[in-house]
Order: C-alpha cells, then structure tokens, then sequence
C-alpha cells in the first residue's frame, strides 16, 4: 500500500512562492521508493498542462497573484491555475547511504538567471547518516549547482556529559568529626570567612547567616549552577563540614537580587545518612521542608555592598533581511553591578561595536505607527558606542508569595523610562499572575542620555500556567510600546535540564494592512543552558528570539529583570523538578 | 560576507562561552586534609585514564576517595558505592548484598541497585541481578544482569577478607573501573 500527501507552501507568507501538491509514494522494493505528484502555483510552472481541477469549475482555470503583507491565509489561490507533473525515486543503497533522483515541475521563474542557472529539472542528491545525530548530504541541482550540507540533529534530554562532569562537590563530615561543639568555640568573623570561601569555590556567594536555637540560616545567591537545588546541595554539605556540633537545621535562604525568595529547611541528620543511599533523593526530600521566604537576614547578619565590574564579548544577530540571511554585530561589553543595599541594584552596560554589518541594512521601515521598532536600525547606524542600560532597580517582597520591583533609567538600547512590577507566585503553584505599568520615553539614535519625543505608557498583565511535562503558557494583555492593544500567547517546553523551547504570537488592534509584512508579531523562543552544552557547571544560558521580521506592532519594551523568570527558577516548583540533582 | 559574519558569530560564541565558563576550582586539597598514608589507585580502560586518590572523608562506613582534579570514588568495604566528577556518575547504591555474597554468607542471585542521574535531572534506578563465583585463580566473579546490560565485576581478596584489587562496572559510559591500594611513603 502506497502513502498519498496533500501539501501548501508559503500559506503564511506573501504567497510570492505558494504552491500545492498532492503527492503519492510507494515503496516497490525494500530499498527502492517511488513518488509521483501533482503540483500548482510554483510547483505548476515548469511543463504544465490545463487544470484537471477545472472540470470541478472555470475558476480553477486561472491563479491571480495577489501578493499581500502576507501572514494571512490566501486560499482563494489554493489550487488554481495551471498543473505539472513531478516525481522522484529514492534508494537505500545500504544503512547508511541514500540516493535520491527527482524531476522538478518548478520552474524558478523568478530565481532563474538570478540567484541561479536553472538548466534541467533533474536533482540529484546523495546522503549519508555518518551517525545517530550527524547527516551529511550533497546535492546536483537544477544541472547547474552542486550543494554540500551537514545536518545535526539535537536531544534536549540527552547531553554528552550525561548529567555533566561537574567537579566533585565535598564529602560530608558526620557531626561527630566536626571540630567546634557549640557556636561559643567559634569565632564569628573567622567561621564566615571560612563559609565564604567555601561557597565562592563552588559559584555561590554568601550573603549572610544567622544562628536562632539549633537552626543555622545562611542566605546564599547561586552564581554557578543552572539549578538551585544542587546550589542548595552543595551549601548543605560545606554546612555539615564547619557548623558546630549542637546545630541540627541548616535553613538554606535562595535570594536573588537581594530579596529572600525560598528557604529549604534540612535535618543535618538526613543529610549525614543519605548521602550515598540509593533512595537519597526522595528520603530527603520528605524531610526537608521548602517554604516561601519573606523575611531577610537583619543587616547586620548580612555581607553588603556588594560589586561586580567587567567585560565580556556580545555578539547581536539578526535573521532574515532578504538582501542577508543572517546579519550581526560583534564586539566587548562593559558591564557593572553595585548593590549598597539588600534589594538596591545599580546596574549599567556599555557595549563597543567591533566587527558587524547589521548597519549595512538597507531597507526602510515604512511604518505608519509609530516607529518604536523599526528605528532598530538608526540605534545600529547611529554610533559604534551605545549605552545599552543604566538603571537603579529596586526589588522588594510586599507580602507572601508577593514580589515587587520598580527600575528607573536607560532600560534598553531604544527606551529609557520608569518601570514597575508585581508578581504573585506561590511555591509550589502551576499559576502565577502578573502586571506591569511602565512610563518609557524614546532614546537619541546615539544611544546615549538623550530623550526624542515619543513617550508611551505600557504595560501588561500576566498569567503563567504550567501544565505537567514541561509544558507552560503565558498570556499577557496590555498596550503595547506604539500604542496598540491585544495579547500575547507564549507555550514552550523547558526540559528539567532548563533546556526551553517556545513560540509566541501578538494579536493587537492594528489591523494587518498597519502592521505591514507578516501582519501580526510572531517568532520562536530558544534557550540553551551553557552547562547542557559544555557538561560543566554554570548558571549562563544562550537565549534567542527567532523572528522573521520586526515590525512596530505588538513591541513589547525590554526591561532587564522581570521578576517570573528568576523567582520560579528558586521555588519548590523548579527545586522538585530537579531535586536528583541535590546530591550531584 | 555571509561566510565572514557566520564566521565571527561562531568566534564571539566561542569567545563568550570561554568567558562565561566559572573558572577551574582549585584542588579540594586545599580545603580538605587526607586522612589515611594509604592510597587509592584507579584505571579507566575506556578512557584511557588512571589517577591516585586520597581518602578525604568517613561517613556511614564509607570512604570517600578524591584525585587533585576534584574527581571522588565512594567504596563500603571497597565496593565503589558513588562516584562524582565522571559525567556518568553513580549517585548511590546498595551493594549490601555484594558484601555479604564476598564474606561467603550469600550464595544464589542476588539484587544490586543503583541510582543515576540523567541529562534531564531526573534519578534514575537499575537494578542488576547478580550471582557470586570464585575463579580458578582465586578470584570472586559477580556476573550481573540488568535491563539491557550485562556486566562481570572482579574481587581479589587478601588474607584478611578485604578487596586489595577489584575491576568494577560503573555504566555504560565509564564501563569498568580498576582499583587497587599503594602506600603513600
């Protein structure tokens, strides 16, 4: 029995290269697969004959080409037109190795001459599968171009380093070998220097500890794993090493940005009999108590100021431009960070284009709203030197489950402004709500402290949902950076490795016509933890937003620090997810 | 000019992923003292790899070895019970059985079980079936059975009944792991 497939191209685009088909396939030997198909549009343009379609009606006779802003189904065209015939076979010359013969019925009428010399509508190509993850393939096309491709396929479950060549953390010293027997053999400022350094070796920083009865709190921020349970496992081991003999609780504090988000109470004892037991994951994990944190440490219990200068390469992509695939500058960035008080940031970033071409860009935006995207390019054109932020943030927890932030200053590259926002995210719930109102005015082209004309108050509210197995959304309703105002829909997968994938789609009041090419504002969201990728330990990860075109319509303001994203990573939510990953 | 961009993305990604990289931890030494003359030395025929550890720590009757290059082997009675620093780690076991099968006391099959952690954090058991033998030379051979994996582990005993050199399986990643005790003088 033979397959048959029915298929559309471009049915979002312009409809500049639509085509349909319907396609047959049957396998007539074990190694040899024949297909034969019909096609229309393009795949009509090479040897086609009257549609067979008309005997349906006359208005399958003709296809009018109506190339719009595109996004929009164009189904009036589905099938219209003049037909060909096109065809392939393919053989497995063994395991490995494939052959492939076609006859093309597209014509490449506009691509003929131009982008290349379409002699034959015979395509030859050969693959190779040199492994389970690796494809390398080479092409005859069209009897003018040989092309060569390599293929890599990826498993976000699966990481060469299985679950990474992390350094070995340190061996947990039963009570009874611990030299201090109560906090009066210890010497307060000496046992936090000792903390300190123990933490600072594994990527933690110490932000305070305090002792009350049999309980040692210590507040850590995690600077060196990309999950805060082995943060937490590997402070609790430091812990049983240095704390004197009479404490029994260590209550770890996560914090992030200076706010206290989560405390995970542990039994000294569960730790010193778990720690090479089989089942030492879930044991431990019903005698530890995670809970919502919203008291910090007094100050004097904490380590504050606290600094971080540097400097650091970036790299700015940008996809798509017709004239170029792929665009980018390169370049080092300055960066700063300075936190007098607990919740207080001062942060800025300077970044000094290098190499790049993203100002080689020629088109024009062309907007009728107001151009609060589309200017991207003058921002690139404008200076090598930019200011990419300079803000004071404020971060605050105003009550239970509660977390509250407010920045003021140069918030990204194209607006600068006031920005206030307030999360609802308990511990262990599948929903958070959100809102955010912000005030943004639009920067000088220079990137510097000058303000243009333009200013719009934005903002959104929010709701996150996680469904079981990975799976989240989140939908945002507001106005949006030109004024306009609609949703936004979110769904990704993020793999308990923090491995994340999505897509997102803006539906706003400007009509598809405002809005320009693509009609509304969609893209992929990928983000790849480095430790999945190198096996070594750390929290950075390589986000990207994937988009065809940037249009002025459903433009949300960037503003560095949004709290969901950094609160679920240190709640029971996320500490379950990977909790295995306590004892690693 | 495409060539020259994709050329300077993969530089500045390569460049970025070296900086942001945490730097190497110095050695656990420096924060842990040994506590034994006697050495362990291991050899990983898969990766061509071999090293000497230091005990650095006793907990629950188990010894926790450590090399400079911050890798530890975990043996109860020199059976490898976890490992940290190989990438295919052994998070914990229960060998008791292999204990009480190489003091003469378990004869028949027996269970061993394991615990890893995948690339996705999540735990993960296996459960070997074993038996116990002794080998013409004298050896005492574990041949194990687990879902989709066979493997044979070798004890050599000394006069007293503890292991002085063994070659045990640690995953389908790391495969065997060969041990043996040296004297630190």
């Amino acid at each position: 029995m033979g397959a048959i497939a029915v298929g559309l191209n471009d049915i979002l685009g312009t409809g500049y290269v639509a085509g349909e088909y319907i396609v047959a396939s049957k396998t007539l030997t074990p190694k040899l697969r024949a297909t034969v198909g019909l096609g229309w549009g393009r795949l009509g343009s090479y040897d086609g004959f009257s549609n067979p379609l008309s005997a349906l009606g006359d208005k399958f006779d003709t296809r009018v080409s109506d190339v719009g802003v595109g996004g929009t189904l164009s189904s009036g065209q589905w099938f219209r037109g003049d037909a060909a015939f096109f065809g392939g076979v393919e053989w497995l010359i063994n395991d490995r190795l494939r052959f492939v013969a076609e006859y093309s019925s597209d014509a490449y009428v506009n691509e003929d001459g131009a982008a290349f010399d379409r002699k034959s509508p015979i395509n030859l190509g050969l693959s190779w599968e040199a492994n389970d993850r690796t494809t390398l393939s080479a092409q005859y096309l069209y009897g003018s171009e040989f092309g060569f491709q390599v293929n890599f396929a990826i498993n976000p479950g699966q990481s060469r380093g299985g679950s990474g060549f992390d350094p070995s953390p340190v061996p947990i010293v039963p009570r009874d070998q611990v030299a201090a027997a109560t906090w009066g053999d210890i010497d307060d400022a000496k046992f936090r220097a000792t903390l300190a350094t123990n933490l600072e070796r594994e990527g933690i920083r110490l932000e305070g500890f305090d002792a009350t009865g049999n309980t040692l709190i210590v507040s850590i921020r995690n600077e060196g794993y990309a999950r805060a349970s082995q943060a937490t496992g590997r402070t609790a081991r430091i812990l049983t090493r240095i704390a004197p003999q009479n404490i029994d609780r260590f209550k770890v504090v996560l914090s992030e940005n200076g706010i206290p988000v989560t405390s995970v109470l542990l039994k000294r004892s569960d730790l010193e009999t778990l720690e090479f037991d089989q089942e030492a994951p879930d044991l431990l994990r019903s005698g530890t108590v995670i809970a919502d944190q919203t008291q910090r440490l007094g100050f004097s219990k904490l380590d504050y100021p606290i600094s971080k200068f540097g400097v650091k390469p970036f790299i700015r992509p940008d996809f798509f431009d017709p004239d170029a695939p792929v665009r980018a500058d390169a370049g080092i960035a300055f960066f700063g960070r300075y936190e007098p008080l607990p919740g207080l940031v001062f942060s800025g970033l300077v970044q000094q284009r290098l190499i790049g071409n993203l100002a080689d860009n020629v088109r024009s935006g062309g907007s009728v709203l107001p151009p609060v995207r589309t200017d991207a390019l003058l921002y690139a054109k404008a200076s090598d030197t930019s200011l990419k932020e300079l803000t004071a943030a404020l971060y605050f927890r105003p009550g239970a489950n509660l977390f509250g932030r407010v920045t003021v200053g140069y918030l990204e590259t194209m607006f600068g402004g006031v920005s206030t926002e307030i999360l609802w995210k308990p511990q262990s719930s599948a929903l958070a709500l959100g809102a955010e109102v912000n005030y943004a005015v639009q920067r000088e082209f220079d990137s510097f402290f000058g303000f243009q004309d333009y200013d719009i108050v934005t903002g959104h509210v929010s709701a996150f949902y996680e469904f079981g197995s990975d799976y989240q959304a989140q939908l945002d309703v507001g106005r949006y950076l030109a004024g306009d105002v609609g949703a936004t829909l979110t769904l990704a997968r993020e793999f308990d490795n923090g491995f994340k994938i999505g897509a997102y789609a803006t539906k706003t009041d400007v009509s598809a016509a405002d809005f320009g090419e693509g009609s509304f504002d969609k893209g992929i969201l990928i983000s790849i933890p480095l430790e999945w990728a190198t096996g070594k330990p750390s929290k950075t990860k390589l986000n990207a937003n994937i988009k065809s075109i940037n249009r002025d319509g459903g433009a949300r303001l960037s503003v560095p620090g949004r709290l969901y994203g950094t609160v679920r990573e240190l709640q029971a939510t996320e500490l379950d997810a990977s909790w295995g990953r306590f004892w690693k | 000019m495409t060539k020259f961009v994709l050329m300077a993305l993969t530089a500045a990604g390569l460049l970025s992923a070296c900086a942001t990289l945490t730097p190497k931890p110095p050695p656990l030494s420096e924060f842990v003292r040994p506590l034994s003359s006697t050495l362990l030395t291991i050899k990983i025929p898969a990766r061509d790899a071999d090293a000497t550890l230091v005990l650095v720590a006793r907990n629950q009757g188990v010894e926790t070895w450590q090399t400079v290059d911050n890798v530890t082997v975990s043996t109860q009675n020199g059976v490898i019970v976890a490992t940290r620093g190989l990438g295919f780690d052994v998070m914990g076991s229960d060998v008791r059985q292999t204990l009480t099968a190489l003091a003469g006391r378990q004869a028949g099959q027996y269970v061993v079980n394991r615990r890893y952690l995948t690339a996705d954090n999540q735990s993960e058991s296996v459960s070997a079936t074993c038996t116990m033998s002794r080998s013409s030379e004298g050896l005492h051979i574990e041949d194990c059975q687990a879902a989709g994996v066979a493997f044979r582990n070798e004890y050599a005993l000394d006069g007293s009944g503890r292991i002085a050199r063994s070659k045990q399986w640690i995953g389908p990643d790391v495969q065997y792991l060969d041990t043996a005790y040296a004297s630190a003088n």
